[in-house]
């Protein structure tokens, strides 16, 4: 007996992700989602956030690893932290976002950040429920990225280009890689900074504003917003 | 290798078809996977052999679809094995990808009883 189904393979975890996006929405937080490959500076960048913002806004973190709390320990100073250990899985699921959020000390952020596992292949495939999914990419790396992993860039709705003070010393072209990234998603909003030197952040973080404004704010409860 | 969790996934949807049919024996589990969908076909049949000992009798299908784009510009279609951001008629990017980018569950065949 053959039974015809026809529909995408995550669809159940799919509707997961959704309900909690229009959740968090109603809520008023904005859920950033951070993917790259390892040591691209993903925690390094949530810190000078953290710091620029100094308290004005409500923020926590989920933060994938897949061993050690070590990123969690680094965060839990300036934003309440989750750390969600993968114990060898490459990606986060909505299983762990679940669990992670719902061991959160109080549900009334602004914003939300997903830290994922660093790797640019496996976490493209699966929707946390985020507003934004934000890519970065440091100049350490090569500048050709963006073409070799499409599927991952052809999914986000930023690119950030991270350790821009390491330019002068290594052969990025930032040009290069955004000339790459928009051929894959044009729509790509492309931010250049420097975590460490705290270069390019108060752009980066009125970005994040503005996307909140836009994307949360209009559809959030009134009671909900600060 | 996230073919492992998507196998889970693709597994769990058997199961409740099975569960629905009298818990009857699969045959067949068939699916789509396109150049974008995150799936590289030999490693899923990789984890489905090594997961699966639970349906001895089944097989996995696995239907690779090419993908399949539309040129905004010139409204130009075509299908390509892989990723493609520039239209072969106009050279223009403004390119929107129309298939190729899922992974389906197609059908299950289930042994009649």
């Amino acid at each position: 007996m053959k039974i015809v189904v026809n529909k995408p393979v995550l669809s159940e975890q799919q509707a997961q992700a959704e309900q909690l996006r229009q959740d968090w929405t109603k809520q008023g937080t904005l859920v950033v989602h951070l993917v790259s490959s390892p040591g691209t500076g993903k925690t390094s960048l949530l810190e000078a956030t953290a710091r620029h913002w100094h308290g004005r806004y409500r923020i926590a973190v989920l933060v994938g690893d897949l061993a050690t709390e070590r990123d969690a320990e680094r965060l839990s100073p300036l934003a309440p932290t989750q750390q969600l250990t993968t114990g060898g899985a490459c990606h986060l699921d909505i299983a762990l976002i679940q669990q992670g959020w719902s061991k959160l000390p109080a549900h009334t952020y602004d914003f939300l950040f997903i830290e994922n596992v660093g790797n640019l292949v496996c976490p493209a495939s699966f929707d946390l429920g985020e507003h934004l999914r934000v890519v970065l990419l440091s100049v350490t790396e090569g500048d050709d990225k963006p073409g070799k992993y499409p599927k991952m860039f052809r999914t986000c709705q930023a690119l950030v280009i991270n350790k821009i003070d390491l330019l002068p010393h290594v052969p990025f072209f930032v040009e290069a890689a955004t000339r790459d990234a928009l051929r894959i998603q044009p729509e790509l909003t492309v931010l250049t900074l420097s975590a460490w030197k705290n270069i390019g952040i108060e752009a980066w973080c009125s970005f994040l504003e503005s996307q909140r404004f836009q994307r949360v704010i209009p559809l959030a409860s009134s009671s909900s917003i600060s | 290798m996230h073919e492992r969790s998507l196998l889970m996934a693709l597994l769990h949807q058997v199961h409740c078809i099975q569960a629905q049919n009298g818990d009857a024996d699969v045959e067949e589990i068939a699916v789509e996977a396109g150049p974008l969908s995150g799936v590289e076909p030999d490693l899923l049949s990789t984890a489905f052999t090594e997961f699966t000992p639970q349906h001895p009798y089944a097989r996995l299908t696995i239907r690779v679809v090419p993908m399949t784009f539309l040129c905004k510009s010139c409204c130009q279609t075509w299908t390509m094995e892989r990723f493609a951001s520039e239209c072969p008629a106009c050279l223009s990017t403004n390119v929107q990808i129309t298939g190729g980018d899922a992974f389906r569950l197609l059908h299950v065949t289930l042994k009649d009883s």
